[in-house]
Formats: C-alpha cells, sequence, structure tokens
C-alpha cells in the first residue's frame, strides 16, 4: 500500500529533452544565420575573382566534424560575419584602385605624352587574362627625343599548365 | 536493367535534430577492385576538361556543393581548409592539370562526386554490418584494425551496429576498405539540407553504372 501510495505522488518524470527549449530556438537561429552568411561569402569569393590577395579562411572551432555547443556556433556565426565585413571592405579598396586605373588607361590612350612608360595591366584593373597598356616611344630613341608616344597593347598568355 | 534498390541508412536522433537533412542513401553493387577501363579514363579526361579555375569558382555557389560547405561550417570545419569532397577534388585537379587514374572503386566514386556534387564513399558490403548510418563517435573508438587511427568523442563518422567505419571527410577503415577479394561493394552517398534525393540517386547510379560496366556481366 505504501509503495502504491509513494508512486502515486511521485509520477514519472516526462522524457528529458536533450536541450532546452530556448536553447535549441537560439540553436536554430544560429545555424540558419550560418547558412546564409556561407552564401555571402560563396558570392563575395565569386565577385571578387580573378583578384588574389584576399584571405578566405574563416576560424574554425572544431578540427573534426561534430555538434557545437552554443558558444562555438556563435563563435562560427561571428568569424564569417567578419571575413564577410573586411572582404568587402578590401573588395570596396580595390573597386577604387581599379575605377582609378581604368580611368588613366582612358586617359593613357587619349594623351600618352603625359604618361611616359605608364604600364597597366588587366590586373590592376580587376580583370583576367594577362594584357597589359604600355605607354612607349614611337620609334625608340627618336620617339623620344620628338616626343612621339604611343600605347602599345599586349596580349598572350604562358600557355596553360598545372599549378 | 540491374536490380537495383536504394536505401537510407539511420542517422543518430541527436544529428538528425541538429542537422534536418542530413543522411546517408546507399546501395549494394556487384563488384570488383581493378584497373579502369578506357573508356572511363577517357570520361575522366573530358570531366577534367570541362573543371576550369572559373568552373571552380562559380561551384562553391552552385546548390549541392554549397548545401556540403554549408553542413561542414555547421559541423566546426572551415571548408576553405578541409575541403568538401567535390571541392577536394576539383582543387587536384587544377594543381595536377587533370584527373589521375587510380582504378575501381576509386575512379567511380570520383566521377560520381565530380558529376554531382555528391561525395560517394565506397566500402566492402561483405565487411560491412547492419545499421549503417552516421553518429557520432563514443569514447575509445577508432578506425581500423591493424593501424588505428582513433577517433575523437562526438566526430561525425560513417558507422555500422558494430563500428565505425569511416570518417565524413573520407578517410576510410581498413577493416571495411575494398580489396582484391571483395565481391560487393557499398556505395554510400552523403546528404546534407538541400541536396535533392535526385542527386543522391543519380550519384549512386552513376557510381553503379561504371563499377558494373568494369566488372562486366559474368561478376553481375
Amino acid at each position: 500500500m505504501t509503495e502504491v501510495l509513494d508512486r502515486s505522488v511521485a509520477p514519472e518524470p516526462f522524457a528529458p529533452r536533450s536541450q532546452p527549449l530556448d536553447e535549441r530556438a537560439a540553436r536554430r537561429t544560429l545555424l540558419a544565420q550560418i547558412e546564409h552568411l556561407e552564401r555571402d561569402l560563396a558570392q563575395l569569393f565569386a565577385t571578387a575573382w580573378p583578384r588574389q590577395g584576399f584571405e578566405w579562411s574563416v576560424d574554425a572551432p572544431a578540427g573534426r566534424p561534430r555538434l557545437l555547443d552554443l558558444g562555438e556556433l556563435e563563435q562560427v556565426r561571428d568569424a564569417l560575419a567578419h571575413r564577410i565585413q573586411e572582404t568587402r571592405r578590401d573588395l570596396r579598396a580595390r573597386h577604387r584602385v581599379e575605377d582609378a586605373n581604368r580611368a588613366l588607361v582612358e586617359d593613357m590612350l587619349r594623351h600618352p605624352g603625359r604618361h611616359r612608360w605608364v604600364r597597366v595591366s588587366h590586373a590592376d584593373i580587376g580583370e583576367p587574362g594577362c594584357r597589359h597598356w604600355h605607354v612607349v616611344p614611337r620609334l625608340g630613341l627618336v620617339g623620344i627625343l620628338a616626343n612621339w608616344w604611343r600605347v602599345k597593347i599586349s596580349s598572350g598568355c604562358p600557355l596553360p599548365r598545372a599549378l | 536493367m540491374p536490380d537495383r534498390v536504394v536505401e537510407l541508412g539511420s542517422v543518430a536522433p541527436e544529428l538528425a535534430e541538429e542537422l534536418p537533412g542530413l543522411g546517408l542513401a546507399w546501395m549494394r553493387v556487384a563488384a570488383r577492385a581493378g584497373r579502369s577501363p578506357a573508356p572511363l579514363r577517357q570520361r575522366m579526361n573530358e570531366l577534367a576538361s570541362r573543371i576550369t579555375g572559373a568552373r571552380v569558382v562559380q561551384a562553391r555557389q552552385d546548390s549541392v556543393p554549397w548545401a556540403y560547405r554549408v553542413l561542414w561550417r555547421r559541423l566546426g570545419l572551415d571548408p576553405d581548409h578541409d575541403r568538401t569532397p567535390v571541392e577536394a577534388l576539383m582543387v587536384e585537379r587544377l594543381r595536377h592539370g587533370g584527373l589521375a587514374s587510380h582504378g575501381m572503386p576509386g575512379d567511380a566514386a570520383v566521377t560520381a562526386t565530380l558529376e554531382t556534387g555528391v561525395p560517394v564513399a565506397v566500402f566492402d558490403a561483405d565487411r560491412v554490418g547492419d545499421g549503417i548510418g552516421l553518429r557520432p563517435a563514443r569514447a575509445g573508438e577508432s578506425l581500423g584494425a591493424d593501424v588505428e587511427i582513433p577517433l575523437r568523442v562526438g566526430e561525425v563518422i560513417y558507422a555500422d551496429e558494430q563500428r565505425p567505419l569511416a570518417r565524413l571527410t573520407g578517410e576510410l577503415a581498413s577493416t571495411c576498405a575494398v580489396s582484391g577479394d571483395t565481391t560487393a561493394m557499398l556505395l554510400c552517398a552523403l546528404s546534407a539540407a538541400g541536396v535533392p534525393d535526385m542527386a543522391l540517386e543519380e550519384a549512386l547510379w552513376i557510381a553503379a553504372d561504371l563499377l558494373e560496366a568494369a566488372a562486366g556481366p559474368s561478376d553481375r
């Protein structure tokens, strides 16, 4: 009889949740944010190509694939956001330089004499390929003495080979 | 048409709750290890010629490779350091100027992975137990028997009911790897959120077609 009473007073607990309810909601939010940030980073990567010199790696808390705790998920989210912000800033700065270089090329073509020996490559304007614009004198020494300048547009990449 | 069935592997509840869409599809195929036939090597060459630098840059925006990048991030990896299988193969192709043939079943898995973006792992079907799936590694577990590779507790792995089979990043236990004695193989396609079932099935079918074509009609 005592046992029966004891059971009725202390019912079996509900099945335990693996995580508290608000933590699960927070985790879902963080996982969704990571997904969106990864998309932004991928778009940025494609936008930045073929420019070199950007850092793309993002600090990762795990050396091996595993479920992350809440703090680690926040760490991944923050690191991704930081990387995107940094890369966008660098890319904007690069765009400003490239715009200036494009204007320079236009001016070189109009007034080569003002830009003696200046050389601008496709990389300087953020384009793929090996072309460059180079202001050189016509007829060599004669051109230097007579102030005859022209823009030589060169092309031709090395033959493709393994990296 | 060969009689093939795509089965779904199990996923540990804690993984399924945290990462909906994570999964494993597998298929058993009668096949043997060996040299890849000339048509497959030709196909790999053609595949390699399609993988240019611009294609690799674009790949991370494509829905399937991108889904694995997201999975890697959510599991605490940096996909620019520990590359997803498809990106690792693409970068390897750029570095070496082509896709080197390593024989069967490796070439079949590489072709299926590059064609679909879905990672395909191949095991010796007779050395894998029931209940293949994904789960976190437990304390004291390791990969292999002869050369033991320790696993970290909680690391997400391919496993059957008895033991770990492989790392998610592709490292297989020697105890279930394909060998010269293998007569049947288990093809496993890893699924992530956003990867359509059709892509998983296509990956398995491509690999199965190639393996069965290499094995010849007598082994089917």
